[in-house]
């Protein structure tokens, strides 16, 4: 019964690797599709589509398996690539760039995105590395001629 | 006849007291909820706290090269005063997990000598070393934070290490006393 039911699971993750989370670019992106999908007063993850294909119970599951995977592949991305992550997220969003930065450091919306029973240390050093990734867009965006940056000198 | 009733009175007043006393000293000793939290406390510091990987992550000297080549003075502040603030939390997690698991081996010692004198010595001598690393570590990230700290963290994760060591013989033994406690093998630490 188990096996029947870990190959539900990893079929269902499949499905939603092969449909839902791959036409989103980058990782991040993915990253706040996932967090979407999980109702923030149970904790738990609801998807009609992938819940008609096998069961509410085995998409929750997948979800929020895929959730903590590619948290966790974030997480192990050194910070030029998490400021790259971030660039492609705001590239892709229709809203405007630097509004967007503005309002992200204003509210930080990406609090809720870090999947259930992280550690606290990981979710502190994930919204630590936004906002480091925010500050480096919001410089980039106002100088854009300083895009090619002047290193300072390592202490 | 009344001068009778008030030695009896006060003698049962402390016939009641002592039996109080005796039913708190039979509950004092580790309850399963104690075990359990001291076992999570060391899974979490074998497993998190001390992951070469998270420790990487807080102190990485190629994510403060990426921000030194950007150039930007505020944002080299904005560094290294988040990664400050992780390092101070990964320290305050770290010695809170410590202390948690200490509370529960000084509780057990209290009601069994399972772990035995030389034991109990070597787990608060550990005790010990690893505070006096820990208020140096601690001091250091706060005056110029997690960078150039490596070894320093070294030595504190080896301490950690020696700690969670000995700890988990000492569980092992207390374990023998709880039904719904994870059986392995006990050596004793002796």
């Amino acid at each position: 019964m188990q096996t029947v039911n870990s190959l539900g699971l990893s079929q269902a993750i499949d499905d939603l690797k092969k449909h839902s989370l791959r036409s989103l670019s980058g990782d991040l992106s993915r990253l706040i599709y996932l967090a979407a999908t999980r109702d923030y007063n149970t904790g738990k993850y609801y998807h009609d589509g992938l819940a008609i294909r096998f069961s509410s119970s085995m998409a929750g599951q997948a979800l929020a398996a895929c959730h903590r995977e590619i948290f966790e592949q974030l997480m192990e991305l050194p910070l030029e690539q998490f400021v790259g992550q971030l660039e492609e997220y705001v590239e892709s969003n229709s809203s405007e760039k630097e509004e967007l930065i503005k309002m992200w450091q204003t509210l930080e919306p990406f609090r809720i995105v870090i999947p259930n029973a992280c550690d606290p240390i990981s979710a502190h050093l994930f919204c630590s590395n936004l906002r480091i990734a925010l500050a480096v867009l919001e410089r980039r965006a106002k100088n854009p001629r300083k895009n090619q940056p002047t290193a300072l000198q390592l202490p | 006849m009344s001068e009778i009733v008030l030695p009896i009175i006060i003698g049962l007043l402390l016939l009641g007291i002592l039996f109080y006393w005796l039913l708190r000293e039979e509950n004092s000793g580790h309850s399963q909820l104690e075990y359990l939290e001291a076992h999570s406390a060391l899974t979490h510091l074998q497993s998190v706290i001390v992951s070469p990987d998270l420790v990487e992550k807080i102190t990485s000297e190629r994510d403060l090269a990426f921000v030194y080549s950007e150039g930007e003075p505020n944002l080299i502040s904005l560094f290294i005063s988040e990664r400050r603030a992780s390092s101070i939390l990964w320290l305050r997690r770290m010695r809170h997990e410590v202390k948690l698991l200490m509370h529960f081996h000084v509780k057990s010692a209290r009601y069994s000598a399972s772990l035995g004198p030389v034991g109990e010595l070597k787990l608060a001598l550990q005790f010990f070393v690893f505070n006096a690393i820990y208020c140096g570590l601690f001091t250091l990230v706060w005056l110029r934070g997690p960078f150039h700290t490596r070894k320093f963290v070294n030595i504190i994760t080896t301490a950690l290490g020696d700690f969670c060591s000995t700890s988990h013989q000492a569980l092992l033994l207390a374990s023998s006393g709880h039904a719904g406690a994870p059986r392995e093998s006990t050596r004793d630490i002796r």
